[in-house]
């Protein structure tokens, strides 16, 4: 099988300087599970304590996904990347206005 | 001419990565995050991140090996928490690396630059502003 390629990579602290989004997206070969050939991961990090506080991906065998924080994975009704990104961006804001 | 090392500081809009993530797959021409830039959302918010305190640590890392946070804590005289905070944000925003090691039954975590650079530069459409870890640098944008 080929091998994902990575294609574009960020990562960068959010307005309050609490979180770091990392953000990993892949070139893969179009299958069942990646009907649009692209592996995405979407990560929020708690700056201060270096931990993880979000994580969204589609990684084999599962579709899009969110690791919780009990180690479980929800799954989610999303097949594009465009649409995990757009969650992803809603929970982030979500914890930053928390932070106002 | 310079031959300065630089660690970059730069401005991302967040609502900016989808269309370069859309480019990136369009184009095939790979968007990738460089070792030596770390984004911030805005000049605020980097204005508020490189406080006199995490500079304090960056100069000591440039200039001194620390085999533990609890040293480097040691020498600056602060409270271990808050330089350990501190350590985390540099480490997870890129400007250093924490490597891992057994001391004993211990793990510690020796910092250091995560590259061996001599200035921060802090670059947008209106400010070129240098934070030099070294001295007597002279820095050419």
């Amino acid at each position: 099988m080929k091998k994902a390629e990575e294609i574009f990579s960020h990562r960068g602290l959010t307005e309050s300087n609490n979180y770091l989004m990392d953000i990993i997206v892949y070139k893969v070969p179009k299958s069942k599970k990646f009907p649009d050939g692209i592996k995405s991961k979407f990560r929020l990090i708690h700056a201060p304590s270096n931990s993880l506080v979000i994580l969204i991906d589609n990684h084999e065998p599962f579709g899009f996904h969110e690791h919780t924080k009990n180690e479980e994975r929800k799954k989610l009704v999303i097949s594009k990347w465009e649409d995990a990104l757009d969650l992803f961006m809603s929970k982030v804001k979500e914890l930053e206005d928390e932070q106002q | 001419m310079s031959n300065n090392k630089v660690f970059h500081c730069r401005i991302k809009d967040a609502s900016s990565i989808k269309d370069d993530i859309q480019q990136a797959i369009k184009t095939g021409k790979k968007n990738l995050q460089k070792k030596n830039v770390a984004n911030f959302a805005s000049r605020e918010s980097f204005r508020k991140f490189l406080s006199s305190y995490k500079l304090e640590i960056l100069i000591n890392l440039k200039h001194n090996d620390f085999d533990s946070i609890y040293n480097l804590a040691s020498l600056l005289g602060r409270d271990y928490s808050a330089v350990l905070s501190d350590i985390n944000a540099l480490d997870s925003s890129g400007f250093i690396t924490l490597t891992k090691s057994k001391k004993g039954k211990k793990d510690v975590s020796s910092p250091s630059l995560a590259f061996d650079y001599d200035v921060i530069s802090f670059e947008d459409e209106d400010y070129n502003l240098s934070f030099p870890l070294v001295e007597n640098i002279s820095v050419v944008a």
